[in-house]
């Protein structure tokens, strides 16, 4: 008789604490979504807008050239090497962060903000007069006889992944950074009492015990560098047309909504299956770690 | 002054996001004033006037007469980065705008979906000064809803202390080889195919399979030189030597040629021909000041104000009247009004929607070979 009452005023409190996010995610997730997939089934109208008229041809259009499938294989490998990079760079940086940093630490943390206090356009474009064939970069290099002729670096695919990790990086290492720095000390004395060299005890318990923080580093950066658009378009030059480039042309040059969002249905489908093997397979391999 | 000037802005000059960041046009009151209008049939001037153009494609010192003239009326501007960008924001229904600049073939469609307004040549009558030449254009039959703004060619140029001379599209195309990375081509599927057609002699228009297939081919043995795909920037990456070779068009190499010290960069038109183009006043269907909109393309029609505009944006204007006022090293430059014999193979660009879904087509081939 008591009881109730109670658990009435927490499910109403509970509604009153969503409510704001659910609304926000109805109006501007759930029915854009909701768009998308019905239009993917539509007939796009002469240069632009849709017919409402049934059409199942949009899904089959993606696997009529070869070129549709080599944009989403080009999209993930971007996607894999930007995520792998950020891994290699970010890690020991974290691990820095969380073991060595002492009194320094929060300076550095901060350091790590500093650059988003900037419009990441801003940065982006700033990439482009560093890089360029006669930018400073160059020149410093020409001047320390480094360099002979042109850099060759801006609008190729090596500029993308450069630009890539220095605009995903802090998304890798928050993440590392949190998991490194509650990670029992203790336990690594215990490896080395037992007999375990340093190495043999960074892969047995280190990165074991901060392997959630890399399976979230890695999904942060992997899955909107599935969607990158800005990055390719301004350091890539010719040289990177990645699925978000395409969809975008689609919308606003080729007019083609219809097929611009069966690109774009088809990516959320691709992406949820890769998380779901991804998890999948990490949940195995976490299970593995704790049976050794 | 003014070339510097032009150095800065550029008729297609924008941000590859503007479309984005620009997106939110501020709606502004329409508490139409009572000012009484010159005749009975056509309605009182409105008190706004709402501007959807190019970006650096319209002088402020005709903005700031205009304003002299008609004080009480408030102008604002917003702008778009390309004529697809424009009609996706109008179809999507964006309302408020009053004027757009569309390029001639964009006029053409939106005529077919109804977006634009007749013109009531009763308040134009500055219309009387436009060259007959550019009075009943193929893709507006009887001017009936557009202005010629002021009109272009499409070619490309190159660095001159680093290739030797070119007169082709086939030298264009061909001689990327020799210098990889170095070449870029317009963000456009229109002008990037049709380049490719008028590189085999053919039409800048054809929707003929086999020569597109031909057209396919050059592009995709072109592409994995071409260092960058852009409408913007091209002026600023042959000025520092980024790029070596750009489609583009005629103004903005004008611009870098005003430059000092002027780089070493030349514009051709290609002798197989290319796209001359023409850009237009219009007004919108939805236009919720129309009377207001008739004013301001009357005033831009008047050829002291032509006269002044070509001297911020470099290209030619379709009123005779308006060359007397025009400075000699503009009206005499052959980049801006090119001679008879240039102009001869030139086309204009029709659109018709199974070619441009082909272009498109081989358009994001080229993107992702």
């Amino acid at each position: 008789m008591i009881r109730r009452p109670l658990k009435l005023v927490t499910a109403g409190a509970g509604g009153v604490l969503l409510a704001p996010a659910a609304l926000w995610y109805a109006a501007f997730f759930v029915v854009p979504l909701g768009f998308i997939l019905v239009f993917s089934f539509l007939t796009s109208a002469d240069y632009g807008g849709i017919e409402y008229k049934f059409n199942l041809g949009n899904y089959p259009q993606l696997l009529s050239a070869p070129i549709y499938l080599r944009i989403f294989l080009n999209t993930m490998g971007m996607a894999f090497s930007g995520t792998v990079l950020c891994l290699l760079v970010g890690f020991p940086l974290a691990y820095f962060l969380a073991t060595r940093a002492g009194r320094w630490k929060n300076l550095f943390l901060i350091l790590l903000i500093v650059p988003f206090w900037t419009s990441f356009l801003t940065r982006t474009y700033a990439w482009l007069i560093l890089l360029s064939d006669n930018g400073p970069l160059a020149h410093v290099l020409r001047q320390t006889g480094l360099l002979q002729g042109d850099l060759g670096f801006l609008y190729t695919y090596k500029a993308v992944l450069m630009g890539v990790v220095y605009n995903y990086l802090p998304l890798m290492i928050f993440p590392l950074y949190v998991s490194l720095e509650r990670l029992d000390k203790r336990l690594l004395e215990a490896a080395k009492d037992l007999g375990a060299g340093r190495l043999q005890a960074f892969w047995r318990i280190t990165v074991p015990l901060t392997m959630p923080g890399i399976l979230t580093g890695c999904l942060l950066v992997f899955i909107p560098l599935t969607g990158e658009y800005v990055i390719p378009a301004i350091l890539g030059g010719a040289k990177s047309y990645m699925i978000g480039n395409l969809i975008g042309d689609e919308f606003v040059s080729a007019h083609d909504w219809a097929f611009g969002s069966a690109l774009g249905m088809a990516v959320i489908v691709l992406l949820m299956f890769l998380i779901a093997v991804y998890f999948r397979v990490a949940r195995r391999g976490a299970a593995a770690g704790m049976s050794l | 002054m003014s070339r510097l000037y032009g150095t800065d802005l550029s008729r297609r000059e924008f941000l590859a996001l503007s479309a984005i960041t620009t997106g939110g046009l501020v709606l502004a009151a329409c508490g139409a004033s009572s000012t009484p209008s010159a005749s009975a049939t056509i309605g009182p001037m409105e008190s706004n006037l709402s501007l959807y153009n190019w970006d650096g494609y319209l002088s402020p010192d005709t903005l700031k007469q205009f304003q002299a003239k008609y004080p009480s009326l408030k102008v604002d501007t917003a702008t778009f980065a390309s004529n697809e960008d424009m009609l996706a924001k109008i179809e999507a229904g964006a309302k408020g705008y009053d004027i757009v600049v569309p390029t001639g073939y964009m006029v053409e469609i939106m005529i077919q979906k109804n977006l634009l307004r007749s013109l009531d040549f009763r308040q134009l009558p500055n219309f009387s000064h436009v060259d007959a030449t550019f009075r009943n254009p193929g893709y507006d039959p009887n001017s009936a809803h557009s202005v010629p703004k002021d009109w272009g060619t499409t070619g490309f140029g190159y660095r001159t202390d680093k290739l030797p001379a070119m007169t082709t599209w086939k030298e264009f195309f061909n001689n990327a080889s020799q210098f990889k990375g170095k070449v870029s081509v317009l963000d456009g599927a229109t002008e990037v195919v049709g380049m490719a057609l008028k590189s085999h002699g053919f039409s800048y228009n054809s929707d003929k399979d086999s020569e597109l297939a031909q057209a396919r081919d050059t592009l995709l043995k072109f592409k994995p030189f071409v260092g960058k795909i852009a409408s913007s920037g091209y002026k600023e990456d042959l000025t520092t030597g980024n790029t070596w070779m750009a489609m583009g068009w005629n103004g903005d190499f004008e611009a870098i040629q005003g430059q000092t010290p002027a780089p070493p960069v030349k514009y051709i038109v290609p002798s197989e021909g290319a796209e001359l183009w023409v850009d237009c006043w219009a007004i919108l269907a939805s236009a919720p000041h129309p009377v207001a909109a008739h004013a301001f393309v009357n005033f831009l029609l008047d050829p002291k104000i032509q006269a002044q505009e070509i001297q911020l944006t470099y290209y030619a204007q379709a009123e005779s009247d308006a060359l007397a006022d025009i400075p000699a090293a503009i009206k005499n430059d052959p980049i801006i009004y090119p001679p008879a014999a240039t102009l001869q193979p030139l086309e204009t660009r029709k659109a018709t929607p199974a070619g441009q879904k082909a272009r498109d087509k081989i358009f994001a081939e080229f993107k992702a070979a």
